[in-house]
Protein backbone atom coordinates (compact mmCIF):
# COMPACT_ATOMS: atom_id res chain seq x y z
CA UNK A 1 0.00 0.00 0.00
CA UNK A 2 2.16 2.84 -1.24
CA UNK A 3 -0.72 5.20 -1.94
CA UNK A 4 -0.37 7.37 1.23
CA UNK A 5 3.34 7.84 0.50
CA UNK A 6 2.64 8.68 -3.14
CA UNK A 7 -0.10 11.12 -2.12
CA UNK A 8 2.27 12.70 0.36
CA UNK A 9 4.94 13.17 -2.32
CA UNK A 10 2.38 14.56 -4.77
CA UNK A 11 1.02 16.89 -2.07
CA UNK A 12 4.52 18.11 -1.24
CA UNK A 13 5.24 18.85 -4.89
CA UNK A 14 1.96 20.78 -5.16
CA UNK A 15 2.77 22.79 -2.03
CA UNK A 16 6.25 23.52 -3.37
CA UNK A 17 4.74 24.78 -6.63
CA UNK A 18 2.29 26.99 -4.70
CA UNK A 19 5.16 28.37 -2.60
CA UNK A 20 7.13 29.15 -5.77
CA UNK A 21 4.14 30.98 -7.26
CA UNK A 22 3.53 33.04 -4.11
CA UNK A 23 7.26 33.71 -3.66
CA UNK A 24 7.57 34.78 -7.27
CA UNK A 25 4.90 37.40 -6.76
CA UNK A 26 5.98 38.62 -3.36
CA UNK A 27 9.59 39.21 -4.27
CA UNK A 28 8.94 42.57 -5.92
CA UNK A 29 11.43 45.31 -5.21
CA UNK A 30 10.65 47.93 -2.57
CA UNK A 31 8.32 50.53 -4.04
CA UNK A 32 10.05 53.60 -5.39
CA UNK A 33 6.95 55.47 -6.50
CA UNK A 34 4.06 57.32 -4.96
CA UNK A 35 0.42 57.29 -5.94
CA UNK A 36 -1.23 60.68 -6.37
CA UNK A 37 -4.84 61.72 -6.79
CA UNK A 38 -6.93 64.78 -7.46
CA UNK A 39 -7.93 66.59 -4.28
CA UNK A 40 -11.58 65.78 -4.99
CA UNK A 41 -10.88 62.10 -4.26
CA UNK A 42 -12.20 61.21 -0.82
CA UNK A 43 -9.95 58.19 -0.30
CA UNK A 44 -6.59 58.71 1.36
CA UNK A 45 -5.60 55.05 1.44
CA UNK A 46 -6.02 52.15 -0.98
CA UNK A 47 -5.15 48.50 -0.66
CA UNK A 48 -2.86 46.95 -3.25
CA UNK A 49 -5.84 44.90 -4.47
CA UNK A 50 -7.90 48.05 -4.97
CA UNK A 51 -5.09 49.73 -6.89
CA UNK A 52 -4.74 46.56 -8.99
CA UNK A 53 -8.44 46.69 -9.79
CA UNK A 54 -8.23 50.37 -10.71
CA UNK A 55 -5.33 49.90 -13.13
CA UNK A 56 -6.94 46.84 -14.74
CA UNK A 57 -10.19 48.73 -15.34
CA UNK A 58 -12.18 46.54 -12.92
CA UNK A 59 -12.68 49.05 -10.12
CA UNK A 60 -14.08 52.14 -11.81
CA UNK A 61 -15.78 54.02 -8.94
CA UNK A 62 -14.48 55.85 -5.90
CA UNK A 63 -16.29 55.43 -2.58
CA UNK A 64 -18.49 58.43 -3.40
CA UNK A 65 -19.52 56.70 -6.70
CA UNK A 66 -17.57 59.16 -8.82
CA UNK A 67 -15.93 57.62 -11.89
CA UNK A 68 -12.18 57.02 -11.51
CA UNK A 69 -9.92 58.59 -14.15
CA UNK A 70 -6.60 56.74 -14.33
CA UNK A 71 -3.41 58.05 -15.89
CA UNK A 72 -0.13 56.32 -16.74
CA UNK A 73 3.42 57.64 -16.48
CA UNK A 74 5.55 56.27 -19.30
CA UNK A 75 8.90 57.12 -17.69
CA UNK A 76 10.47 53.66 -18.00
CA UNK A 77 11.89 53.02 -14.54
CA UNK A 78 8.87 54.26 -12.58
CA UNK A 79 6.42 52.52 -14.91
CA UNK A 80 8.23 49.19 -14.59
CA UNK A 81 8.44 49.45 -10.80
CA UNK A 82 4.79 50.44 -10.43
CA UNK A 83 3.49 47.71 -12.74
CA UNK A 84 5.68 45.03 -11.19
CA UNK A 85 4.90 45.97 -7.59
CA UNK A 86 1.16 46.58 -7.99
CA UNK A 87 0.01 44.50 -10.95
CA UNK A 88 2.78 41.92 -11.33
CA UNK A 89 2.90 42.82 -15.00
CA UNK A 90 5.53 44.05 -17.41
CA UNK A 91 4.89 47.18 -19.52
CA UNK A 92 4.19 45.04 -22.61
CA UNK A 93 1.69 42.89 -20.68
CA UNK A 94 0.03 46.06 -19.37
CA UNK A 95 -0.13 47.51 -22.91
CA UNK A 96 -1.66 44.29 -24.25
CA UNK A 97 -4.25 44.29 -21.46
CA UNK A 98 -5.40 47.78 -22.42
CA UNK A 99 -5.31 47.02 -26.15
CA UNK A 100 -7.73 44.17 -25.35
CA UNK A 101 -9.93 46.46 -23.26
CA UNK A 102 -10.09 49.09 -26.00
CA UNK A 103 -10.61 46.79 -28.98
CA UNK A 104 -13.49 45.05 -27.20
CA UNK A 105 -15.18 48.33 -26.32
CA UNK A 106 -14.82 47.90 -22.57
CA UNK A 107 -12.87 51.05 -21.78
CA UNK A 108 -11.04 54.07 -23.10
CA UNK A 109 -7.25 54.04 -23.26
CA UNK A 110 -5.84 55.75 -20.15
CA UNK A 111 -3.97 58.96 -20.93
CA UNK A 112 -0.19 58.50 -20.76
CA UNK A 113 2.49 61.06 -19.97
CA UNK A 114 6.23 60.97 -20.51
CA UNK A 115 7.09 63.56 -17.82
CA UNK A 116 6.15 63.47 -14.14
CA UNK A 117 5.14 67.14 -14.20
CA UNK A 118 2.68 66.43 -17.02
CA UNK A 119 1.17 63.69 -14.87
CA UNK A 120 0.92 65.97 -11.84
CA UNK A 121 -0.71 68.71 -13.93
CA UNK A 122 -3.25 66.25 -15.38
CA UNK A 123 -4.16 64.77 -11.99
CA UNK A 124 -4.37 68.22 -10.42
CA UNK A 125 -6.84 69.56 -12.96
CA UNK A 126 -8.92 66.39 -13.53
CA UNK A 127 -11.55 65.61 -10.88
CA UNK A 128 -11.39 61.99 -9.62
CA UNK A 129 -8.04 61.34 -11.35
CA UNK A 130 -5.34 59.03 -10.05
CA UNK A 131 -1.75 58.56 -11.21
CA UNK A 132 1.72 57.63 -10.03
CA UNK A 133 5.13 59.29 -10.10
CA UNK A 134 8.60 58.67 -8.73
CA UNK A 135 9.30 59.51 -5.08
CA UNK A 136 9.82 63.12 -4.10
CA UNK A 137 8.21 64.76 -7.11
CA UNK A 138 4.79 65.65 -5.74
CA UNK A 139 3.65 69.19 -5.03
CA UNK A 140 0.70 70.79 -3.26
CA UNK A 141 -1.61 70.54 -6.26
CA UNK A 142 -2.39 66.84 -5.69
CA UNK A 143 -2.91 64.53 -2.73
CA UNK A 144 -0.86 61.45 -1.96
CA UNK A 145 -2.57 58.09 -1.59
CA UNK A 146 -1.12 55.67 0.95
CA UNK A 147 -0.97 52.03 -0.21
CA UNK A 148 -1.80 49.69 2.65
CA UNK B 1 -11.90 50.77 -45.76
CA UNK B 2 -8.17 50.29 -46.24
CA UNK B 3 -7.67 53.92 -47.35
CA UNK B 4 -9.65 55.21 -44.37
CA UNK B 5 -7.66 53.00 -42.04
CA UNK B 6 -4.37 54.11 -43.53
CA UNK B 7 -5.39 57.75 -42.99
CA UNK B 8 -6.31 56.95 -39.37
CA UNK B 9 -2.96 55.23 -38.82
CA UNK B 10 -1.00 58.18 -40.19
CA UNK B 11 -3.03 60.54 -38.02
CA UNK B 12 -2.39 58.34 -35.00
CA UNK B 13 1.36 58.14 -35.56
CA UNK B 14 1.56 61.88 -36.21
CA UNK B 15 -0.06 62.62 -32.85
CA UNK B 16 -0.44 60.57 -29.72
CA UNK B 17 0.90 57.04 -29.80
CA UNK B 18 -2.27 55.90 -28.07
CA UNK B 19 -5.35 57.15 -29.86
CA UNK B 20 -6.94 59.60 -32.19
CA UNK B 21 -9.63 61.78 -30.63
CA UNK B 22 -12.03 63.82 -32.71
CA UNK B 23 -14.80 65.87 -31.11
CA UNK B 24 -14.72 63.73 -27.99
CA UNK B 25 -14.86 60.49 -29.97
CA UNK B 26 -11.92 58.20 -29.26
CA UNK B 27 -10.70 56.24 -32.27
CA UNK B 28 -8.55 53.10 -32.25
CA UNK B 29 -7.80 50.47 -34.81
CA UNK B 30 -5.47 47.90 -36.24
CA UNK B 31 -4.42 46.58 -39.61
CA UNK B 32 -2.82 43.18 -40.13
CA UNK B 33 -1.49 41.68 -43.34
CA UNK B 34 -0.14 38.18 -43.43
CA UNK B 35 1.15 35.47 -45.70
CA UNK B 36 0.29 31.82 -45.18
CA UNK B 37 1.58 28.59 -46.70
CA UNK B 38 0.41 25.08 -45.89
CA UNK B 39 1.09 21.64 -47.30
CA UNK B 40 -0.27 21.70 -50.87
CA UNK B 41 -3.20 19.33 -50.24
CA UNK B 42 -4.37 20.87 -46.97
CA UNK B 43 -5.80 24.38 -47.30
CA UNK B 44 -6.49 25.84 -43.87
CA UNK B 45 -7.73 28.25 -42.67
CA UNK B 46 -7.24 30.22 -45.87
CA UNK B 47 -8.84 28.45 -48.81
CA UNK B 48 -5.80 28.75 -51.10
CA UNK B 49 -3.05 28.43 -48.49
CA UNK B 50 -1.70 25.28 -50.13
CA UNK B 51 -0.17 27.34 -52.89
CA UNK B 52 0.78 30.19 -50.53
CA UNK B 53 -1.58 33.11 -50.06
CA UNK B 54 -1.76 36.77 -49.12
CA UNK B 55 -5.56 36.43 -48.65
CA UNK B 56 -4.87 36.68 -44.96
CA UNK B 57 -5.61 40.03 -43.35
CA UNK B 58 -7.68 41.83 -40.72
CA UNK B 59 -8.57 45.52 -40.53
CA UNK B 60 -10.58 47.23 -37.81
CA UNK B 61 -11.39 50.68 -36.57
CA UNK B 62 -13.44 51.49 -33.50
CA UNK B 63 -15.12 54.63 -32.21
CA UNK B 64 -16.21 55.25 -28.64
CA UNK B 65 -17.59 58.18 -26.73
CA UNK B 66 -18.17 58.80 -23.06
CA UNK B 67 -21.68 60.25 -23.00
CA UNK B 68 -21.33 60.82 -19.25
CA UNK B 69 -18.96 59.24 -16.69
CA UNK B 70 -21.26 56.21 -16.29
CA UNK B 71 -22.42 55.76 -19.89
CA UNK B 72 -20.29 54.85 -22.90
CA UNK B 73 -21.25 54.01 -26.47
CA UNK B 74 -19.06 52.57 -29.19
CA UNK B 75 -18.75 50.41 -32.26
CA UNK B 76 -16.08 48.58 -34.23
CA UNK B 77 -16.00 47.95 -37.97
CA UNK B 78 -14.01 44.92 -39.07
CA UNK B 79 -12.96 43.52 -42.42
CA UNK B 80 -11.01 40.31 -42.91
CA UNK B 81 -9.93 38.01 -45.70
CA UNK B 82 -9.38 34.27 -45.50
CA UNK B 83 -9.74 33.43 -49.19
CA UNK B 84 -13.13 31.79 -49.57
CA UNK B 85 -14.72 33.85 -46.79
CA UNK B 86 -14.37 37.30 -45.30
CA UNK B 87 -13.14 38.84 -48.56
CA UNK B 88 -12.53 42.18 -46.82
CA UNK B 89 -16.25 42.84 -46.54
CA UNK B 90 -16.87 45.42 -43.80
CA UNK B 91 -18.92 44.04 -40.92
CA UNK B 92 -20.15 45.44 -37.64
CA UNK B 93 -17.92 43.61 -35.17
CA UNK B 94 -19.46 45.06 -32.01
CA UNK B 95 -21.66 48.03 -31.14
CA UNK B 96 -23.13 48.61 -27.73
CA UNK B 97 -24.05 51.00 -25.00
CA UNK B 98 -22.48 50.41 -21.59
CA UNK B 99 -23.96 51.73 -18.36
CA UNK B 100 -21.90 51.13 -15.21
CA UNK B 101 -23.92 51.52 -12.02
CA UNK B 102 -21.17 50.48 -9.64
CA UNK B 103 -18.05 48.28 -9.62
CA UNK B 104 -20.10 45.12 -9.21
CA UNK B 105 -22.94 45.96 -11.60
CA UNK B 106 -23.05 47.21 -15.16
CA UNK B 107 -25.34 46.75 -18.15
CA UNK B 108 -24.59 46.48 -21.85
CA UNK B 109 -27.03 46.33 -24.76
CA UNK B 110 -26.37 45.92 -28.47
CA UNK B 111 -23.93 43.63 -30.27
CA UNK B 112 -21.52 42.54 -27.54
CA UNK B 113 -18.36 40.41 -27.74
CA UNK B 114 -18.85 36.94 -26.25
CA UNK B 115 -16.50 36.17 -23.33
CA UNK B 116 -15.64 32.53 -24.05
CA UNK B 117 -12.48 31.26 -22.40
CA UNK B 118 -9.43 33.38 -21.73
CA UNK B 119 -9.16 35.14 -25.09
CA UNK B 120 -12.33 35.01 -27.25
CA UNK B 121 -13.25 38.65 -26.72
CA UNK B 122 -9.85 39.88 -27.90
CA UNK B 123 -9.09 37.25 -30.54
CA UNK B 124 -9.33 39.67 -33.50
CA UNK B 125 -6.41 41.88 -32.59
CA UNK B 126 -3.10 40.26 -33.40
CA UNK B 127 -1.23 42.80 -31.25
CA UNK B 128 -2.97 41.59 -28.09
CA UNK B 129 -1.39 38.13 -28.07
CA UNK B 130 1.74 36.15 -28.80
CA UNK B 131 0.45 33.77 -31.44
CA UNK B 132 -0.87 34.36 -34.96
CA UNK B 133 -3.39 31.54 -34.56
CA UNK B 134 -4.81 30.95 -31.12
CA UNK B 135 -5.32 27.22 -30.41
CA UNK B 136 -7.97 26.10 -32.87
CA UNK B 137 -10.10 24.10 -30.52
CA UNK B 138 -11.16 27.05 -28.38
CA UNK B 139 -10.62 29.69 -31.07
CA UNK B 140 -11.55 27.95 -34.32
CA UNK B 141 -11.19 30.38 -37.22
CA UNK B 142 -14.14 28.89 -39.15
CA UNK B 143 -16.38 29.48 -36.17
CA UNK B 144 -15.39 33.04 -35.37
CA UNK B 145 -18.40 34.61 -37.09
CA UNK B 146 -20.87 32.59 -35.01
CA UNK B 147 -19.26 32.93 -31.56
CA UNK B 148 -17.80 36.44 -31.89
CA UNK B 149 -20.71 38.48 -30.59
CA UNK B 150 -24.21 38.22 -29.24
CA UNK B 151 -26.97 40.65 -30.15
CA UNK B 152 -28.85 41.29 -26.95
CA UNK B 153 -28.04 42.39 -23.43
CA UNK B 154 -25.64 41.58 -20.64
CA UNK B 155 -25.00 42.28 -16.99
CA UNK B 156 -21.46 42.29 -15.67
CA UNK B 157 -19.30 43.46 -12.81
CA UNK B 158 -16.29 42.97 -10.54
CA UNK B 159 -16.62 41.63 -7.02
CA UNK B 160 -13.68 41.91 -4.60
CA UNK B 161 -12.87 38.55 -3.01
CA UNK B 162 -10.65 39.81 -0.19
CA UNK B 163 -7.15 38.43 -0.12
CA UNK B 164 -7.98 35.93 -2.86
CA UNK B 165 -8.36 38.59 -5.56
CA UNK B 166 -11.33 39.61 -7.67
CA UNK B 167 -14.17 37.77 -9.37
CA UNK B 168 -15.39 39.25 -12.65
CA UNK B 169 -18.64 38.00 -14.12
CA UNK B 170 -20.68 38.42 -17.29
CA UNK B 171 -24.08 37.01 -18.21
CA UNK B 172 -25.45 37.56 -21.70
CA UNK B 173 -28.71 36.76 -23.45
CA UNK B 174 -29.61 37.31 -27.10
CA UNK B 175 -29.00 35.73 -30.48
CA UNK B 176 -25.74 34.98 -32.24
CA UNK B 177 -26.06 36.29 -35.79
CA UNK B 178 -24.62 33.81 -38.32
CA UNK B 179 -23.90 35.36 -41.74
CA UNK B 180 -24.79 33.21 -44.76
CA UNK B 181 -21.55 34.05 -46.55
CA UNK B 182 -19.38 33.31 -43.52
CA UNK B 183 -17.24 30.34 -42.58
CA UNK B 184 -19.71 28.91 -40.04
CA UNK B 185 -22.45 28.59 -42.68
CA UNK B 186 -19.96 26.84 -44.96
CA UNK B 187 -19.11 24.49 -42.14
CA UNK B 188 -22.76 23.61 -41.57
CA UNK B 189 -23.13 22.95 -45.32
CA UNK B 190 -20.14 20.63 -45.24
CA UNK B 191 -21.57 18.85 -42.20
CA UNK B 192 -24.75 17.74 -43.95
CA UNK B 193 -23.40 17.39 -47.50
CA UNK B 194 -22.75 13.96 -48.93
CA UNK B 195 -20.41 12.87 -51.70
CA UNK B 196 -23.37 12.71 -54.10
CA UNK B 197 -25.15 15.82 -52.84
CA UNK B 198 -22.96 18.86 -52.10
CA UNK B 199 -25.21 21.42 -50.42
CA UNK B 200 -25.06 25.15 -49.79
CA UNK B 201 -26.76 26.76 -46.82
CA UNK B 202 -29.32 29.35 -47.93
CA UNK B 203 -30.93 30.26 -44.63
CA UNK B 204 -29.85 30.24 -40.95
CA UNK B 205 -31.94 30.99 -37.86
CA UNK B 206 -30.48 31.29 -34.38
CA UNK B 207 -32.49 30.55 -31.27
CA UNK B 208 -32.00 32.52 -28.06
CA UNK B 209 -28.47 32.08 -26.77
CA UNK B 210 -27.26 32.32 -23.19
CA UNK B 211 -23.65 32.98 -22.18
CA UNK B 212 -22.07 32.87 -18.72
CA UNK B 213 -18.51 33.75 -17.88
CA UNK B 214 -16.70 33.85 -14.55
CA UNK B 215 -13.13 35.04 -14.15
CA UNK B 216 -11.20 34.72 -10.94
CA UNK B 217 -8.13 36.96 -10.91
CA UNK B 218 -5.84 36.14 -8.01
CA UNK B 219 -3.14 38.43 -6.56
CA UNK B 220 -0.42 35.89 -7.42
CA UNK B 221 -0.67 36.13 -11.22
CA UNK B 222 -3.17 33.30 -11.76
CA UNK B 223 -6.32 34.00 -13.77
CA UNK B 224 -8.94 31.26 -14.01
CA UNK B 225 -12.04 31.35 -16.21
CA UNK B 226 -15.11 29.21 -16.65
CA UNK B 227 -17.43 29.99 -19.57
CA UNK B 228 -20.49 28.49 -21.20
CA UNK B 229 -22.49 29.09 -24.36
CA UNK B 230 -25.92 27.52 -24.81
CA UNK B 231 -27.84 27.85 -28.06
CA UNK B 232 -29.54 26.11 -31.00
CA UNK B 233 -29.72 27.04 -34.64
CA UNK B 234 -31.26 25.64 -37.80
CA UNK B 235 -31.37 26.36 -41.48
CA UNK B 236 -31.95 25.26 -45.03
CA UNK B 237 -29.42 24.01 -47.54
CA UNK B 238 -29.96 23.36 -51.22
CA UNK B 239 -28.10 21.48 -53.91
CA UNK B 240 -28.32 18.73 -56.49
CA UNK B 241 -28.23 14.99 -55.82
CA UNK B 242 -26.51 12.97 -58.53
CA UNK B 243 -27.29 9.26 -58.60
CA UNK B 244 -23.91 7.46 -58.65
CA UNK B 245 -25.26 4.68 -60.89
CA UNK B 246 -27.55 6.40 -63.38
CA UNK B 247 -26.13 9.95 -63.10
CA UNK B 248 -29.71 11.18 -62.88
CA UNK B 249 -30.05 14.40 -60.91
CA UNK B 250 -32.73 15.63 -58.52
CA UNK B 251 -32.87 18.83 -56.49
CA UNK B 252 -32.36 18.70 -52.72
CA UNK B 253 -33.76 21.17 -50.19
CA UNK B 254 -32.58 19.99 -46.79
CA UNK B 255 -33.70 21.21 -43.39
CA UNK B 256 -30.92 20.93 -40.81
CA UNK B 257 -30.58 21.70 -37.14
CA UNK B 258 -27.86 21.96 -34.52
CA UNK B 259 -29.91 21.50 -31.38
CA UNK B 260 -29.11 22.06 -27.70
CA UNK B 261 -25.55 23.20 -28.28
CA UNK B 262 -23.75 23.39 -24.96
CA UNK B 263 -20.15 24.58 -24.87
CA UNK B 264 -18.04 24.79 -21.72
CA UNK B 265 -14.51 26.14 -21.46
CA UNK B 266 -12.25 26.02 -18.42
CA UNK B 267 -9.09 28.14 -18.62
CA UNK B 268 -6.11 28.97 -16.42
CA UNK B 269 -3.43 31.55 -17.14
CA UNK B 270 -0.37 32.22 -15.01
CA UNK B 271 1.86 35.26 -15.45
CA UNK B 272 5.22 35.53 -13.70
CA UNK B 273 7.33 38.45 -14.87
CA UNK B 274 8.02 37.83 -18.56
CA UNK B 275 6.60 34.31 -18.57
CA UNK B 276 2.98 33.54 -19.47
CA UNK B 277 1.61 30.01 -19.17
CA UNK B 278 -1.93 29.08 -20.19
CA UNK B 279 -4.11 26.03 -20.59
CA UNK B 280 -7.76 25.56 -21.57
CA UNK B 281 -10.14 22.65 -21.95
CA UNK B 282 -13.27 22.87 -24.10
CA UNK B 283 -16.18 20.46 -24.31
CA UNK B 284 -19.10 20.61 -26.79
CA UNK B 285 -22.36 18.63 -26.74
CA UNK B 286 -25.03 19.03 -29.41
CA UNK B 287 -27.40 17.10 -31.66
CA UNK B 288 -27.21 17.46 -35.44
CA UNK B 289 -30.11 16.43 -37.63
CA UNK B 290 -30.84 16.68 -41.33
CA UNK B 291 -34.09 16.09 -43.21
CA UNK B 292 -33.11 15.95 -46.88
CA UNK B 293 -36.68 15.73 -48.19
CA UNK B 294 -35.34 13.48 -50.92
CA UNK B 295 -35.87 9.69 -50.84
CA UNK B 296 -32.41 9.07 -52.23
CA UNK B 297 -30.75 10.53 -49.15
CA UNK B 298 -31.02 9.09 -45.66
CA UNK B 299 -32.11 11.54 -42.97
CA UNK B 300 -30.10 11.43 -39.77
CA UNK B 301 -30.02 12.59 -36.16
CA UNK B 302 -26.67 12.34 -34.43
CA UNK B 303 -25.50 13.25 -30.94
CA UNK B 304 -22.07 14.87 -30.98
CA UNK B 305 -19.56 15.06 -28.12
CA UNK B 306 -16.30 16.78 -29.01
CA UNK B 307 -13.53 18.24 -26.90
CA UNK B 308 -10.03 19.64 -26.97
CA UNK B 309 -7.31 21.22 -24.89
CA UNK B 310 -4.02 23.04 -25.14
CA UNK B 311 -1.05 24.14 -23.08
CA UNK B 312 0.92 27.23 -24.08
CA UNK B 313 3.97 29.14 -22.92
CA UNK B 314 5.36 32.50 -23.97
CA UNK B 315 8.45 34.30 -22.75
CA UNK B 316 9.46 37.87 -23.53
CA UNK B 317 13.26 37.98 -23.70
CA UNK B 318 13.58 41.68 -24.50
CA UNK B 319 11.29 44.65 -25.12
CA UNK B 320 11.23 43.67 -28.79
CA UNK B 321 11.34 39.86 -28.82
CA UNK B 322 8.98 37.19 -27.50
CA UNK B 323 9.04 33.44 -28.07
CA UNK B 324 5.95 31.29 -27.64
CA UNK B 325 4.67 27.82 -28.31
CA UNK B 326 1.74 25.57 -27.66
CA UNK B 327 0.52 22.03 -28.08
CA UNK B 328 -3.13 21.29 -28.71
CA UNK B 329 -5.35 18.27 -29.30
CA UNK B 330 -8.88 18.36 -30.72
CA UNK B 331 -11.26 15.41 -31.02
CA UNK B 332 -14.51 15.23 -32.98
CA UNK B 333 -15.72 12.36 -30.76
CA UNK B 334 -14.33 12.38 -27.25
CA UNK B 335 -15.83 8.95 -26.57
CA UNK B 336 -13.83 7.45 -29.46
CA UNK B 337 -10.58 9.39 -29.64
CA UNK B 338 -9.10 6.76 -31.95
CA UNK B 339 -11.50 7.79 -34.73
CA UNK B 340 -13.10 4.36 -34.89
CA UNK B 341 -16.66 5.66 -35.35
CA UNK B 342 -15.66 7.60 -38.45
CA UNK B 343 -14.01 4.50 -39.86
CA UNK B 344 -16.98 2.25 -39.02
CA UNK B 345 -19.39 4.63 -40.75
CA UNK B 346 -17.14 4.53 -43.80
CA UNK B 347 -17.01 8.33 -44.07
CA UNK B 348 -13.30 8.79 -43.66
CA UNK B 349 -10.01 7.80 -42.08
CA UNK B 350 -9.64 7.86 -38.27
CA UNK B 351 -7.16 10.73 -38.43
CA UNK B 352 -9.82 12.93 -39.99
CA UNK B 353 -11.53 13.02 -36.57
CA UNK B 354 -8.68 14.64 -34.68
CA UNK B 355 -6.16 17.44 -34.99
CA UNK B 356 -2.96 17.59 -32.93
CA UNK B 357 -0.69 20.58 -33.38
CA UNK B 358 2.76 21.66 -32.24
CA UNK B 359 3.23 25.40 -32.70
CA UNK B 360 6.18 27.77 -32.35
CA UNK B 361 5.91 31.56 -32.69
CA UNK B 362 8.41 34.41 -32.83
CA UNK B 363 6.96 37.84 -32.05
CA UNK B 364 8.91 41.04 -32.70
CA UNK B 365 7.95 44.55 -31.55
CA UNK B 366 10.62 46.59 -33.40
CA UNK B 367 8.90 49.92 -32.75
CA UNK B 368 5.86 50.93 -30.75
CA UNK B 369 2.54 50.12 -32.46
CA UNK B 370 4.11 47.63 -34.89
CA UNK B 371 4.17 43.86 -34.39
CA UNK B 372 5.79 41.26 -36.65
CA UNK B 373 5.26 37.53 -36.22
CA UNK B 374 6.48 34.27 -37.72
CA UNK B 375 4.75 31.01 -36.82
CA UNK B 376 5.10 27.34 -37.70
CA UNK B 377 2.65 24.47 -37.10
CA UNK B 378 3.28 20.74 -37.40
CA UNK B 379 -0.11 19.04 -37.56
CA UNK B 380 -1.40 15.50 -37.32
CA UNK B 381 -5.01 15.05 -38.49
CA UNK B 382 -7.52 17.20 -40.34
CA UNK B 383 -10.66 17.52 -38.21
CA UNK B 384 -10.73 21.32 -38.41
CA UNK B 385 -10.68 21.24 -42.20
CA UNK B 386 -14.26 20.11 -42.66
CA UNK B 387 -14.90 22.64 -45.42
CA UNK B 388 -12.24 20.91 -47.48
CA UNK B 389 -13.13 17.28 -47.17
CA UNK B 390 -10.66 16.27 -49.86
CA UNK B 391 -7.69 17.07 -47.62
CA UNK B 392 -5.51 14.05 -48.11
CA UNK B 393 -2.46 14.56 -45.93
CA UNK B 394 -2.58 13.28 -42.37
CA UNK B 395 0.67 14.98 -41.39
CA UNK B 396 1.03 18.50 -42.70
CA UNK B 397 2.48 21.91 -41.93
CA UNK B 398 1.32 25.51 -41.72
CA UNK B 399 3.68 28.51 -41.91
CA UNK B 400 2.43 32.04 -41.39
CA UNK B 401 3.82 35.53 -41.05
CA UNK B 402 1.89 38.62 -40.08
CA UNK B 403 2.57 42.33 -39.67
CA UNK B 404 0.21 44.42 -37.55
CA UNK B 405 0.03 48.14 -36.89
CA UNK B 406 -2.33 49.37 -34.18
CA UNK B 407 -3.21 52.55 -32.39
Amino acid sequence: MSYPKRLCITGSKFLLLLCLIVWGHSSAHAANFIVIANKSVVESTLTKAELQGIYLGEKVKWGNRKHIKIAVLEEERTLKEFLQAILGKTPSQFDQHWVRMVTTGKASMPPAFTEAQQMIDFVAKTPNAIGFIAHGQTGDAVKTIVIK
Amino acid sequence: MKKALTAMMLLAFAGSAHAVELAGVEIHGFASQGYIKTSPDNNFPVSNSGEGSFNFNDFAVNFSKEVNPDLRVGLQLLAMDRGSYGKDKITLDWAFGDYRVTDWLGFRAGKIKIPLGLYNESRDNDAARTFIFLPQNEYYDYERDSVNAITGASIYGSIPAGSTGTVNYQFQIGTTPIPLDGASARNYSAYISTVDAPLTTTDVNSATAFVHHLEWRTPVGVRATFSGLHTSFDGTATGIYTDPVTSATTPVTAKWKFDSWHRYILGIEYVLDDLTLATEYQRDNYTVSADYQNPALENFTSKQASDGWYVSAAYRFTDWFELGGYYTEIYADRHHRDGSTFEELGVGAPWQTWQKEKVLTLRFDPVRNLVLKVEGHLIDGTWNMSEYTEASKRNWYLLATKATVFF
